[in-house]
């Protein structure tokens, strides 16, 4: 059956954490066309969530080396190390209309069926609560959890949070193939599956995206003027250390 | 029904005149679609000039963050400034302890243009 409805795919990248941070505000702001990337984080980056307060994450010394950066979307800190994948799913609220808490559902269950394609079981983390990973107090996204979580034998491997601009909405997801070193007691889905690869999970969500959207996956790239945006969002806010540290 | 004593826009903003100035706020529908609220910050201040569709704060629930956007043009007179300190006032009761701003109208036609009660109840359920 052929789909009027259609993704973008920005396939897997490496680049510094201001560079993401700043490509990721431009597809948002850009509302052109629903758009998942993929990437990853070279040097490791530590994002704060938009709300939060930067000195909840001093001192940083002892943590591996790594770039700060503040998030456009909300929840709480997240250590990103070389094994994590990241995506970015750009698109407009039309295409999940209801609550906000309803479109966390659908995309945690394209999440999912993704995993399970890797032979990785994801739970819901419902009602039971505290898990293994979760640590009172903490400002780490990887030591709280909701309802909502996606989870690995008793343990936090997904974290994700929305910013929602001119009825479009910016989903991140950060997934653990393995613990970040900072953030113990977490998993990765190489717990289960050591020998996954970032390009077959990678591919498995762009299979569950395309599934569940009923929509075909375009390849590409991002536009020049989109490759602008980020360039002047990176030097006047995901650069700056007004932005990073205004809370 | 919602209170039929002021105006809607379709992206979920009240406002309410009240003698010179404009009550400003976001509805119940907003607040339920967005679940439970974390953090609020307003990016206006009193004496700011406004234009319908500015950005003027930042509201998180659930680990999103979404923008508010001015129903109406005009100046800023107050902003409930103890609101971000006070977030279940804006979750159980937005069109009255959750208000967020006064707005002095620079065009009161504006307000007339909003939808009434009826059609937002019509725009909410469709």
């Amino acid at each position: 059956m052929s789909s009027s409805r259609s993704i973008r795919w920005l396939p897997l990248t490496e680049a510094d954490p201001v560079a993401n941070q700043s490509l990721d505000e431009a597809l948002l702001r850009a509302r052109s066309h629903p758009t998942l990337r993929f990437y990853r984080w070279n040097p490791p980056g530590l994002s704060l969530g938009y709300f939060q307060r930067a000195v909840e994450l001093e001192p940083r010394d002892a943590l591996p080396d790594h770039r700060l950066v503040r998030r456009t979307t909300g929840g709480k800190a997240i250590f990103h190390d070389r094994t994590e994948l990241t995506f970015a799913w750009v698109y407009p609220e039309t295409w999940l209309p209801g609550s906000v808490p309803s479109s966390y559902d659908v995309v945690h269950a394209m999440l999912r069926a993704a995993a399970r394609a890797c032979f990785v079981e994801l739970e819901n983390r419902g009602a039971h609560s505290p898990i293994a990973s979760d640590v009172a107090g903490s400002p780490w996204c990887f030591h709280d959890s909701s309802e909502r979580c996606q989870i690995l034998r008793g343990r936090k491997v997904i974290g994700t949070a929305q910013r929602r601009i001119d009825q479009w909405v910016l989903h991140h997801g950060s997934i653990l193939l393995e613990e970040a070193r900072p953030t113990k007691g977490t998993g990765g889905l190489r717990d289960v599956r050591p020998t996954l690869s970032f390009d077959e999970l990678e591919a498995a969500i762009v299979t569950a995206f395309a599934d569940g959207f009923s929509a075909s996956i375009v390849p590409g790239e991002p536009r020049m003027e989109e490759r602008t945006a980020a360039r002047e969002l990176a030097r006047e806010r995901y650069g700056c250390e007004t932005f990073t540290h205004r809370r | 029904m919602r209170p039929a004593d002021r105006r809607y826009k379709e992206s979920h903003e009240w406002a309410k005149q009240d003698g010179a100035l404009v009550i400003v706020g976001i509805t119940d529908h907003a607040v339920e679609q967005l679940g439970d609220l974390t953090f609020l910050e307003f990016r206006v201040e009193a004496g700011q000039e406004v234009n319908a569709g500015d950005h003027f704060g930042e509201i998180e629930s659930v680990k999103t963050v979404a923008d508010l956007y001015i129903p109406i043009s005009g100046t800023v007179r107050e902003v409930n400034a103890g609101l971000p300190d006070a977030l279940d006032a804006l979750q159980e009761n937005p069109f009255e302890g959750g208000w967020m701003l006064k707005i002095e109208p620079k065009d009161p036609a504006e307000l007339e243009a909003m939808m009434d009660t009826v059609d937002y109840e019509t725009h909410v359920a469709g």
